[in-house]
């Protein structure tokens, strides 16, 4: 007569008991991954969000520092191909915003985008104090730049967007308000999941090894770590919010503007063309660039067409020395 | 029973166990809605070893996919769009028997792939092999009608809900213009020329 075997209840208790401590294990680790700090700063804002920041180049040149801000859901290493392009000749301040990183967002609850836009004016009158400045940003980064030039706008000597956000994109754009409808859903799920331990399950994104061989341990351990995608939600619903408030026009840009896109965004969604085109009518001055055959995201992630916006940036700089 | 062969058997048992509890917690770990969790599922080539509970969720169909197309005659006028494929009306003999539904759902697979690599700068869309069975599937149809064969014909796959009318239509794609060559169509002669495309 063949033997029963009845343990199989306490194996699979026993291989889901293993498999949730190797992903607890592996969250812990990767959080320590994220939070470590490698040569970064620490700066408290006023609101009490605690951002770490990052000098290279030498400050000691008198060229205005260029600060970088991120969109959604990235951090101060997504700039890493910017950054070498530039680091030799000028001064980078990059940062991670509120939540990301090793920074902490300790601020008010609910959370709007005008939190961050006050923590960049902190960080730069406190870590730079009268020092003239450029700044940059890519997508929702571009449009917190078009906010926070109002405030730092006697420092600010020029500005580059990169296919930046515009706050009429979601009442004017059908892909924009399609597209921000599934983010919506995606996102919400995200923070939850992830503290539940399902990082491990997520496979390592393409954009990953895009980005220098030496950050990628790190972008991908902040990619499935459950901090970065409560930060990108938190942001999300403010920027969600916000833009579809928004019916008015932008503000006015007090300096010359730089506005750059990504031939691909145009051409998938032609009012986004539109919306760039306004936001550089908005400046006293400005300049229209187009980057072929790259993607949105993939202008900063690729050294190629990170080459290129590190060209303009330069310019720009140079420009404001002339001045 | 021997010692020896008796511990095998445990062994095997014990190995069988493990295999059983391991695909049973890699199932369970693999049904999340959102499908960046695959991270398993994406390793299963047959798609078959790890189910999944999404086959209709959490996103069900709300719409048919719906072939348009005109033709430019010999003249050079153009005609107005018209169906190259409808979808069947229900009716309880097809409960039964319902050989058009296969066309139906090979209409809706194709079009849901060639809307799926839409905007992909790495594929020339025209060289897939969606776009090719939906260009010949018109022309198949232009074939078949009465009268002179046109110059050529162009296609356009839109989505609509069908029944909920509270819905606009969406145009998916508009195909560049498909030259018919006479000479070589079957209607007028074989071969069939399979390079129309320019």
């Amino acid at each position: 007569m063949s033997e029963r075997y009845d343990t199989l209840p306490v194996t699979l208790a026993s291989v889901c008991g293993a498999a949730l401590t190797a992903s607890f294990v592996s969250q812990l680790a990767r959080r320590r991954v994220v939070v470590r700090r490698t040569g970064q700063q620490i700066f408290t804002a006023n609101s009490g969000n605690v951002l770490a920041y990052s000098i290279a180049g030498d400050l000691a040149t008198r060229r205005p520092v260029v600060v970088f801000e991120c969109g959604l859901m990235s951090t101060a290493l997504h700039w890493s191909w910017v950054v070498r392009s530039l680091e030799q000749t000028t001064p980078l301040l990059t940062y991670d915003r509120a939540g990301y990183g090793c920074s902490y967002y300790r601020g008010p609850r609910p959370y709007s985008l005008e939190v961050s836009i006050r923590d960049l004016r902190d960080l730069v009158r406190g870590v730079l104090g009268d020092r003239p400045i450029v700044l940059v940003g890519h997508s929702l980064g571009g449009y917190l730049i078009i906010r926070v030039l109002q405030l730092l706008h006697h420092l600010a000597v020029g500005a580059v967007l990169i296919d930046s956000s515009h706050p009429g994109e979601l009442r004017r754009s059908v892909a924009q308000a399609q597209g921000a409808e599934s983010l919506s859903n995606s996102l919400a799920l995200m923070p939850v999941s992830l503290s539940l331990g399902l990082g491990m399950l997520l496979a390592r994104p393409p954009w990953v090894d895009q980005l220098p061989a030496e950050v990628r341990k790190v972008a991908f351990a902040q990619y499935r770590d459950a901090r970065m995608w409560r930060a990108g939600l938190r942001e999300w619903r403010a920027t969600y919010a916000e833009f579809q408030q928004f019916s008015g026009t932008l503000p006015r840009l007090p300096v010359h503007v730089e506005v750059v896109s990504a031939t691909h965004t145009c051409e998938r969604d032609p009012v986004q063309h539109e919306l760039h085109d306004e936001i550089a009518a908005r400046a006293p001055s400005s300049c229209r660039h187009f980057i072929d055959n790259f993607t949105h995201d993939e202008l900063l992630m690729l050294p190629q067409p990170a080459a290129q916006v590190a060209r303009i940036v330069e310019t720009t700089c140079a420009r404001a020395d002339l001045c | 029973m021997s010692k020896s062969s008796s511990g095998a058997a445990t062994a095997v048992a014990i190995l069988m166990e493990l295999g059983l509890s391991a695909w049973l917690a890699i199932t369970a770990a693999s049904q999340h809605p959102h499908r960046i969790f695959d991270r398993f599922r994406a390793r299963d080539r047959t798609g078959l070893l790890i189910p999944n509970w999404r086959f209709f969720a959490p996103e069900p169909a709300t719409h048919d996919y719906h072939v348009l197309y005109r033709v430019l005659s010999n003249s050079g006028a153009q005609s107005q769009w018209m169906a190259a494929s409808d979808i069947s009306l229900r009716n309880w003999l097809q409960t039964v028997w319902f050989p058009r539904r296969r066309q139906d759902k090979a209409m809706f697979d194709i079009c849901n792939e060639l809307a799926l690599v839409m905007g992909r700068r790495d594929i020339n869309l025209v060289t897939t092999p969606g776009y090719k069975l939906l260009r010949d599937f018109v022309e198949r149809r232009i074939g078949g009608e009465q009268g002179p064969l046109p110059q050529g014909f162009q296609f356009l796959v839109a989505q609509y809900s069908g029944y909920d009318d509270t819905t606009e239509p969406r145009y998916v794609f508009v195909s560049p213009f498909v030259p018919l060559n006479a000479g070589q169509h079957p209607r007028r002669a074989a071969p069939r020329n399979k390079e129309t495309i320019r």
